[in-house]
């Protein structure tokens, strides 16, 4: 005699569903706008334009930092950002620009950046300098704010006493005396910036993280030891807006956008289904 | 569309489709592209590390501009004494210096940095502010929720713990959504690599 089945109700069946099928939407979803963008609005965030707000207070004849302190696993979350933001940096008239990295990734990424940014007339060795990866984070740190030409040599060899760019920077406090600021787009190296570069040198900082690391950094912000906060493709697009050269992050916030919406629709839709399977006294 | 005729970029496309097998299920062509995900950034640290030594200590050395590297240059090879057993003593040496630059650079500025500003900060904000107010009570009632437990969790003493309970799942909650909003990013990032560069397929 055959098991007669136990008819399943959509919300049992909605439960049950295997999870790839879940992930062919949401694909589709992401790839369509990619291709085809909506143009849904998009608003600037208050902590973008105060982003950017600061680093056009950085006057002519100082020195911006750029710590490119992520890996190219993140670049699909910051790496608008970090274009949009190193692409204000070169409109800056006479403004130096100094690109560090932490992370092994970084001066790479700085160069990838550079094959879509316009340098605007700047100059390599004259106007910007790209001073490499150097490990040991907080330890790099603290020795760099020492000496900033303690490898001697930029990301590409040249000796640094070539570089004119160099010629005024010698410690960071030479940075903070030109009213500078550092940018991070960092994953995790805020730890390691706040003791080592801004607490005691009063150095102006702001960072540009990933959306789960921005409640993390929240903190210091409220502090007052990050002037300027922002996550993730947000931070790209209101900046491309801002800057009125619409990117990467323009081209992806609609299908962010939609993803999320789909993703919180089966939120809502897998958690009914655990209330009304709970009320039934299932498990 | 133009399909791009960058080896990088053919390359950096079939990694993301091998690492993608795998919701599928776990394929030979995803563990191959985790294996080599592994070594590849094994040898990049080794490089990189190689590079600093040479850059910063060596070849400083080598030309006589300082000779201060002679000190980590030696110190670091002790550390290689570990591999005898007889002179394995040697490598204490330089591991102590790591534990004590490392505990003093820490203790620099962490207590201050990390801990006393932040502390200041959040007491002495305004209560004029509606988010100063939650911060604050959000704030105390989880340290007390983590400092007295068992007994002090219940009754009159208990509002403050079940309180605590209902920050920590809001902000539980809020966390989840943004690690939901990175991977999508990190999708985004993936499919960018493939619609834009590879296949050269452009926005309308």
């Amino acid at each position: 005699m055959q098991r007669k089945e136990k008819q399943k109700d959509i919300w049992t069946k909605f439960d049950e569903i295997d999870r790839r099928i879940i992930y062919v939407p949401l694909i589709l979803v992401v790839i369509y706008p990619l291709l085809y963008p909506i143009g849904l609005p998009i608003t600037i965030a208050p902590e973008v334009k105060e982003m950017y707000d600061k680093m056009n207070a950085v006057p002519e004849g100082g020195v911006i930092i750029l710590g490119y302190d992520f890996n190219v696993a993140a670049w699909g979350s910051l790496g608008a950002a970090a274009i949009s933001i190193t692409q204000h940096a070169f409109m800056m008239p006479d403004v130096k620009i100094l690109v560090v990295a932490f992370t092994p990734d970084g001066p790479m990424l700085f160069d990838k950046a550079m094959k879509v940014v316009d340098p605007m007339g700047k100059e390599y060795g004259k106007d910007y300098v790209n001073l490499g990866f150097f490990a040991g984070a907080g330890m790099a740190m603290v020795s760099l704010a020492k000496d900033m030409q303690l490898a001697g040599v930029d990301y590409y060899g040249t000796n640094l006493a070539e570089l004119s760019a160099m010629d005024d920077i010698e410690t960071l406090q030479d940075v903070v005396d030109s009213n500078g600021l550092l940018i991070s787009f960092d994953i995790g190296t805020t730890w390691d910036y706040v003791p080592n570069w801004q607490a005691p040198y009063d150095l102006k900082m702001g960072v540009v993280t990933d959306a789960l690391g921005y409640p993390m950094r929240l903190p210091y912000y409220d502090a007052g030891q990050l002037v300027a906060l922002a996550f993730g493709n947000v931070c790209g697009a209101s900046y491309e807006k801002l800057l009125n050269r619409p990117g990467l992050a323009t081209a992806s916030i609609d299908a962010i956008t939609l993803a999320e919406v789909l993703v919180t629709i089966f939120i809502v839709l897998g958690n009914i289904g655990y209330l009304v399977k709970k009320t039934r006294g299932g498990t | 569309m133009q399909v791009s005729m960058d080896p990088g970029i053919w390359v950096s496309v079939a990694f993301i489709l091998f690492t993608w097998s795998y919701l599928i299920k776990e394929t030979p062509i995803y563990r191959f592209a985790e294996h080599t995900m592994i070594g590849v950034t094994a040898g990049i640290m080794t490089v990189y590390g190689l590079k600093n030594v040479l850059d910063i200590a060596l070849t400083p050395l080598i030309t006589g501009e300082s000779f201060i590297g002679i000190i980590p240059l030696v110190l670091g090879i002790l550390l290689y004494a570990r591999y005898s057993t007889k002179y394995r003593y040697l490598s204490r040496y330089m591991i102590a210096i790591i534990v004590g630059v490392g505990a003093g650079i820490t203790l620099r500025a962490e207590a201050d940095s990390n801990f006393m500003v932040q502390l200041i900060s959040t007491v002495t904000a305004p209560l004029t502010n509606m988010n100063n107010i939650v911060k604050l009570i959000a704030t105390v009632t989880v340290i007390f929720y983590f400092i007295f437990t068992g007994p002090e969790h219940k009754g009159t003493p208990g509002i403050f713990a079940k309180i605590a309970r209902y920050f920590m799942m809001i902000t539980f909650g809020a966390m989840f959504g943004n690690t939901i909003m990175f991977r999508i990013s990190l999708l985004i990032g993936s499919l960018q690599t493939i619609l834009y560069d590879f296949l050269g397929l452009m926005p309308t």
